[in-house]
């Protein structure tokens, strides 16, 4: 399989109220004694993007966590875009866990995600193609996304004593992210795309306190959310 | 009792035994039936024959209904009519009419509806011999509705474009485009009115229609290479040396090692030197040398083998489309572009058809062979065969003597384009290429399409390395290097 990727160069990017994208174009590759010039494969360019997403948190140690999500995008350009998403899920303990409390009596902290949603930003400088062994091509891009929301964690204190027992709840912290993704484009209209996502945020320890309104102290989060799903480009 | 065996012969038709049934006519004819069942027994032989996807063989019946029956034949037009139906598919070729004409077939015997026939294959005739005002006389009375309509269409906008009608060639192409579904091979005879039309435009000197025309031949047809090449003229004559330069960039791909292009390095030698990029002519010109000089001493030592047996022509194209040839390695490329001609294509097609059914008819019955059915058809068939070889390998050792002096022709211009190059008098020479031809001057992107402002483009740069996808888009991107 052969694969061929370019650059958009970040200086040029930043142009993104460039009237003419020929122009723009025209200068990137002008140093190029030979170049190909064809109307795009996949246009990005004022079109929406609805797209559904499995998700998973991978870097927690005691809990699967698993999240639908969906997404409503706007492309402005070619390589900018701004996109909607929320998510919500449950999680499932793993079996360490399990063994922890069973075996040597040790309570984890059980804190899932359960939800989430947000605003990106998404920066594409990079599209190619990829060609099969039976001549296919597959065009693809890769983006980075930065943004933020809120996210919702499942505070479900199962780990206090029965005596300090507190009813579960959901508390939202604001997140940012960072992530970075790739779109595979299998016709002119719908892409297979996969992000990974780093929300962050603060947390209070003292929501996760068995003791309501003790003191708490900031604590900071980092999910790595691994994503894949569909993208229908309208 | 010859209504006997017609008789017999009906009712295996009836039940689907066309073998037995053909076998029941042929007997007819074998035990000498006279008048209205002897042209019965030939019309039903030969209708057998057909429904067993024996064509040609029933061509054979079919002609013998038309030309052996003086006086009244209520045979003749449904005759006519299954010929023209076989023609769509399996083309019966000018030598079929000649031989009918030869054994005395009138055709003013035969209804105006079904003359159609007539009038294709004499106006085929008269255009082989450049007979231009009897060939569309003939061509011109074939009228819509007739199956014969698209090809004859075709040859009349030949004739026009050569007597220098252009509006009349393009809409006669225009026609063949419209109607070409009707036939079998559609699609290549829409791609030939196509670029028939780019042609048109191209002598006119508007190139950039020519440049349309020529854009709307799919890259997966076997005119595409051909289409790139005549555009690159046209974008020269624009003084669009980037498109030029990109077209033949596609030409010269390692993908098309073996297609015959040589005047592409001519015309890129000549697109550099206009352009005063004076190291990249030599290099075009040591490409011709080095890509050329082998297939034309290798295609001189064809011609000379060929000579006494052009057949010898015949199987050398056979053997290199079913890639077996083993022979004269340099020149392949001329035996790409021999397969790729009308001649070569209709020949190769014929020549399996045949051979088909000659195997269809060795597994017919044993009464076939005893009464001589098969003899008689075999013959017919192995005759037609050698006839059509023997003009085909004729055709294509003419074809290829135009190749060894086309190549000889172009050897000399790189001579000349070397020679001026080294004498330091590239100048006159490039100020012969100064013709402005046209007032039109259009910006193109890759694949001869032009540029449309507010267009979403992709651009790809070239670094050595040739995708498929990409042969067809390229442009270059050079400045001219001569003094203001």
């Amino acid at each position: 399989m052969l694969r061929k990727t370019r650059w958009i160069l970040a200086l040029v990017a930043l142009s993104i109220l460039a009237s003419s994208v020929y122009a723009e174009e025209e200068e990137l590759f002008k140093e190029f004694e030979i170049r190909v010039i064809r109307p795009r494969y996949f246009i990005k360019r004022h079109r929406f993007e609805l797209g559904i997403q499995a998700a998973a948190i991978v870097n927690q140690t005691f809990y699967y966590t698993y999240l639908a999500t969906a997404i409503v995008g706007f492309h402005f350009s070619e390589q900018f875009s701004l996109e909607l998403l929320g998510a919500y899920g449950y999680s499932q303990a793993k079996e360490d866990q399990a063994i922890l409390q069973d075996d040597f009596d040790i309570k984890t902290e059980y804190t899932p995600t359960q939800l989430f949603y947000g605003a990106s930003f998404l920066w594409t400088p990079m599209y190619g193609k990829y060609q099969l062994r039976n001549g296919r091509l597959i065009y693809f891009d890769t983006f980075l996304s930065a943004g933020g929301g809120m996210i919702g964690i499942l505070e479900k204190y199962d780990y206090c004593q029965a005596n300090q027992e507190r009813s579960s709840q959901v508390v939202s912290y604001p997140y940012f992210e960072f992530g970075i993704g790739q779109r595979f484009f299998i016709s002119r209209d719908d892409s297979i795309r996969w992000d990974i996502k780093s929300p962050m945020y603060f947390s209070n320890t003292a929501d996760s306190s068995c003791v309501a309104g003790s003191a708490g102290q900031s604590f900071f989060n980092q999910n790595i959310n691994l994503q894949l799903g569909y993208s229908r480009f309208l | 009792m010859a209504w006997a065996d017609l008789r017999q012969g009906r009712i295996y038709e009836q039940t689907g035994r066309f073998d037995l049934a053909a076998f029941e006519y042929f007997d007819t004819l074998r035990k000498g039936a006279k008048d209205g069942d002897k042209i019965q027994a030939e019309f039903e032989l030969a209708s057998s024959l057909q429904t067993m996807k024996l064509f040609y063989s029933a061509s054979y019946y079919f002609g013998q209904v038309l030309v052996n029956h003086s006086g009244p034949n209520p045979y003749r037009a449904r005759a006519l009519e299954a010929l023209t139906k076989i023609d769509a598919e399996y083309p019966l070729g000018p030598s079929f009419m000649q031989s009918l004409l030869a054994k005395g077939l009138d055709p003013n015997a035969t209804p105006e509806a079904s003359r159609a026939f007539f009038y294709y294959y004499l106006g085929k005739d008269q255009f082989a011999k450049s007979h231009w005002g009897e060939a569309k006389n003939a061509f011109a009375r074939i009228t819509l509705k007739s199956p014969f309509f698209v090809k004859a269409s075709f040859h009349l906008g030949i004739i026009q474009a050569l007597e220098n009608e252009p509006a009349k060639a393009i809409r006669s192409f225009h026609n063949v485009i419209r109607h070409a579904n009707r036939l079998g091979n559609a699609e290549w005879l829409r791609e030939q009115a196509t670029i028939n039309i780019a042609r048109i435009h191209y002598e006119a000197k508007d190139f950039v229609r020519a440049i349309a025309s020529y854009a709307k031949i799919p890259r997966n047809s076997d005119n595409w290479l051909t289409a790139l090449f005549e555009a690159s003229w046209a974008f020269f004559l624009m003084e669009n040396s980037n498109n030029t330069l990109g077209n033949i960039h596609t030409l010269h791909s390692p993908f098309f090692d073996n297609r015959f292009f040589p005047e592409s390095y001519i015309l890129q030698a000549v697109t550099f030197l206009r352009l005063c990029q004076f190291e990249q002519v030599k290099n075009s010109v040591d490409a011709f040398k080095t890509r050329y000089t082998p297939v034309l001493s290798e295609l001189s030592k064809i011609l000379d083998e060929a000579k006494t047996n052009p057949n010898k022509m015949v199987d050398w194209v056979r053997a290199y489309n079913s890639q077996s040839l083993q022979v004269y390695r340099n020149a392949w490329p001329i035996f790409d572009a021999l397969a790729r001609t009308d001649v070569a294509r209709q020949m190769l097609s014929f020549v399996a058809n045949v051979d088909k059914e000659l195997l269809i008819l060795e597994g017919t019955p044993e009464a076939w062979r005893s009464t001589g059915l098969r003899g008689t058809l075999n013959e017919f068939l192995n005759g037609k065969k050698a006839a059509i070889v023997k003009d085909a390998g004729r055709a294509l050792y003419q074809e290829s003597q135009f190749y060894l002096q086309y190549l000889s022709d172009l050897s000399e211009q790189t001579k000349l384009i070397h020679a001026e190059l080294m004498l330091g008098k590239i100048e006159q020479l490039r100020r012969k290429l100064q013709i402005r031809t046209t007032p039109k001057k259009e910006n193109f992107i890759g694949g001869m399409q032009p540029l449309v402002i507010g267009q979403n483009l992709e651009y790809w740069p070239f670094e050595g390395e040739y995708w498929e996808d990409e042969l067809g888009g390229y442009v270059y991107n050079i400045e001219s290097q001569c003094k203001k």
